[in-house]
């Protein structure tokens, strides 16, 4: 008995816990009020400001779908938005020509979710690289996946939005990618306006004009290669130090109405590099004018790097020996100015029921004595193989110069190189005793400069 | 002894809910926003919306990015709003108008549409190397993906036949959740497979499934034989829409078994369109490819 009556104080006393003496409410408002406010609050601030807003995302690397991941490169992309009380925002994207010249209207809403949330509901140029068309996003995240953008966002300050200044922090709620408003002015958004992402865009890829695979930039004092990889949205920076080093910073880039901006300035002693604010090309001189901060640069083309990488080749052919395995080139030589101008992509084979070029293979250590393979691989009806042409060659000299070269030692007598060939033009601009600058692109990327006027240049990459 | 300590056990959860009761409620003044968001700056589309397939078949339309409505987490953005309207025309003329005609009057589909059709601009990609591009939930919801693909020009005839190959195949999703095909039609065919994507159609169709989607399961198959008949026209050009009976063709030809299977399977959609719906297929049909040749430009 004695035993019940505990239990019974026991829920009782439960149950008295149950009492609600606290009032919910804060300054007499219920929560749904309280929610109902901030929403209005951020909405009033989105559309508060007179110039509108620059979006700038950041990726983090790692892209969602079906709650999976999938890791590839990382991207920064800016965003001219302008919002209107009617739930409509009208944006620029640096993402292509297209969409840097014409602005497009579509709509938004800040809703409560987790958190409070900013969703652009309605397909605009910032769906665009979070499409999971690989034909629209040109993802190299693969089928399904986007490029790790996001279309609808946390607001992520930990202030309430009516404390918010003029920087509003977003976190992306499928792949958490980051993003910034920034309150634009005046001149910003005149900028987008005016047309100057598309002019900046078209600066840079004036760049190519400049034959040379070596592109100085001289400012300041000091000289730099410039490396631009517009699928990547990266630009490389190399440069030799006071000590002598090589330096190297590979940098994302973004572009607003106002210029180039670098995610990551570059730093080089007292020199700091955070953007390009105008690049206009002279082709008189084929060279190109630059806009950094206050200061004016040109960028050249030069033959040979500003200090070679004279230990890259062996790294690139003692990678493929180890591994057992080819480095491949989807385009061949570059020569010129002329992707693929050898034509070594129309290769074709009447070998094994006939097969289509796949990309071109240089195998270091192929054979045992040791002797390196130079062969096109090709798409027969299932399967890939050895085109049925072929160089063998002893490996590579690497001369005190710092250039790596390859030495030809003969092809199957028993099919031998059609002359005049794709096939035969390539190889015989791989044998050139000038030799080749290395050039390391990426963890396993290669370029190889021909070291005659540096206008000629492969792209390998590891197919495995 | 035991039952005495029931009753206080229940006496003492009766006080302990008792005990719960707000005694300082604040009564609202405005009515809860929900989740907030939820209302936002109408413009024509949403009159569109209002006019065309509120009113008439008491259908609400997403277009707009609603979070967690669709499958999360996937990566599948919305629509773009200038496809929205042009969409919607093509699914009223071209789907839903030929069961107007054949019916009568709007009210079977009033009855029978689900109340919400959900849009997304993209497709919904899955980790086998599959796409959605349309799902029945349950007799309430159709989901339409791809609507940013949408195209009527004759050119683009195939991706426009696949837009209503998909309206119709969840429609008929909608007509067997609320009266189910007859059980003898689950075992026509065997050989349904969850690997169905490995399956060329041409393949299927040998084996006696109108598509390699129909492959899937019973309830599919019976909504791809719907959707086939009723989406495409003939005439159509090479690699463009064809019709069912050019679909048929790759079935082997009469006496095949494959043609035999199919044909089978035709013969139950139309008796059950006939006994369920007292819809005369054939006819829908007819006015279906109408429709669909009418409105390529």
């Amino acid at each position: 008995m004695k035993k019940i009556s505990i239990y019974i104080l026991a829920v009782m006393t439960i149950g008295a816990g149950c009492t609600k003496t606290y009032n919910d409410t804060i300054n007499g408002q219920t929560p749904d009020q309280r929610v109902a406010a901030a929403i209005t609050a951020y909405q009033k601030k989105l559309t508060g400001a007179p110039y509108g807003w620059i979006l700038m995302e950041s990726t983090t690397g790692v892209a969602y779908n079906q709650g999976t991941s999938q890791t590839g490169p990382k991207i920064v992309l800016a965003y001219y938005m302008s919002f209107t009380d009617s739930n409509k925002v009208t944006m620029f994207s640096d993402w292509d020509p297209t969409m840097a010249a014409t602005p497009k209207s579509s709509s938004y809403n800040v809703k409560e979710l987790t958190r409070p949330a900013l969703i652009f509901d309605t397909y605009s140029y910032i769906h665009v690289p979070c499409d999971p068309d690989p034909n629209i996003s040109h993802s190299p995240y693969g089928f399904g996946y986007g490029w790790g953008t996001d279309f609808e966002f946390s607001f992520s300050d930990s202030v309430t939005a009516d404390q918010l200044g003029d920087t509003i922090h977003l976190t992306g709620n499928l792949n958490g990618a980051r993003a910034v408003l920034i309150k634009a002015t005046q001149a910003q958004r005149d900028g987008y306006y005016a047309g100057n992402v598309l002019a900046l865009m078209g600066g840079a890829l004036s760049l190519n004009n400049i034959l040379e695979y070596f592109k100085r930039l001289s400012i300041g004092g000091n000289n730099y290669e410039l490396r631009l990889d517009l699928t990547n949205r990266t630009v490389t920076f190399t440069w030799v130090d006071g000590s002598g080093k090589i330096q190297t910073q590979t940098v994302n880039y973004y572009i607003t109405g106002s210029g180039i901006q670098f995610a990551t300035p570059i730093v080089n002693g007292s020199q700091t590099i955070t953007g390009i604010s105008n690049i206009t090309y002279n082709a008189g001189n084929s060279t190109a004018t630059v806009t950094i901060g206050s200061q004016t640069g040109t960028i050249t083309g030069a033959a040979t790097p500003l200090q070679a990488d004279a230990t890259a080749g062996s790294r690139w052919w003692n990678y493929g020996a180890s591994n057992g395995y080819f480095w491949a080139s989807a385009y061949g030589f570059h020569v010129n100015g002329v992707d693929d101008a050898y034509g070594i992509r129309n290769q074709t084979d009447t070998a094994q029921g006939g097969g289509t070029y796949y990309y071109l293979a240089y195998w270091p250590a192929y054979y045992s004595n040791p002797a390196d393979r130079l062969s096109s691989i090709m798409l027969y009806t299932n399967h890939l193989g050895f085109a049925s042409y072929h160089w063998a060659a002893y490996p590579p000299l690497y001369p005190s110069n710092g250039t790596t070269v390859f030495q030809g030692a003969g092809d199957d007598g028993n099919a031998p190189t059609p002359s005049g060939s794709a096939f035969d033009k390539t190889r015989q601009t791989l044998f050139n005793s000038a030799g080749f600058y290395v050039v390391q692109t990426g963890e396993k990327s290669y370029d190889m400069v021909l070291a005659t006027n540096g206008r000629t240049w492969i792209s390998w990459f590891w197919p495995q | 002894m035991r039952t005495y300590f029931n009753i206080f056990a229940v006496l003492a959860i009766l006080l302990s809910a008792a005990s719960c009761k707000k005694d300082n409620f604040t009564p609202l003044t405005t009515p809860p926003p929900g989740l907030g968001g939820d209302t936002w700056a109408q413009d024509s589309t949403d009159k569109f919306i209002h006019d065309s397939m509120t009113v008439p078949y008491n259908v609400a339309v997403y277009y707009k990015w609603l979070p967690g409505q669709l499958d999360f987490p996937s990566e599948i953005t919305p629509p773009d709003e200038a496809k929205v309207i042009p969409m919607l025309k093509a699914l009223l003329a071209v789907a839903y108008g030929p069961y107007n005609q054949q019916t009568g009057s709007t009210t079977f589909l009033r009855k029978y549409l689900p109340k919400a059709l959900e849009m997304a601009g993209s497709a919904e990609y899955l980790p086998n190397g599959a796409i959605f591009l349309g799902q029945a939930e349950g007799g309430t919801a159709m989901l339409l993906y791809q609507v940013n693909q949408f195209s009527r020009l004759k050119k683009d005839s195939n991706t426009f036949k696949q837009t209503m190959h998909t309206m119709h195949h969840e429609f008929g999703h909608i007509l067997h959740q609320n009266v189910l095909y007859p059980a003898t039609y689950k075992t026509i065919s065997t050989g349904y497979t969850g690997q169905w994507y490995n399956v060329a159609d041409a393949d299927a169709r040998q084996q006696g499934f109108i598509t390699a989607y129909a492959m899937s399961a019973p309830d599919e198959d019976f909504v791809e034989m719907i959707s086939s008949m009723l989406a495409g026209a003939p005439g159509g050009p090479s690699g463009g829409y064809d019709e069912y009976e050019a679909l048929l063709d790759q079935a082997g030809g009469p006496g095949s078994p494959g043609y035999t299977t199919i044909k089978a399977k035709e013969a139950v959609v139309v008796d059950y369109f006939a006994r369920v719906w007292n819809i005369d297929f054939y006819a829908l049909r007819t006015k279906c490819r109408t429709a669909f040749v009418n409105y390529l430009q």
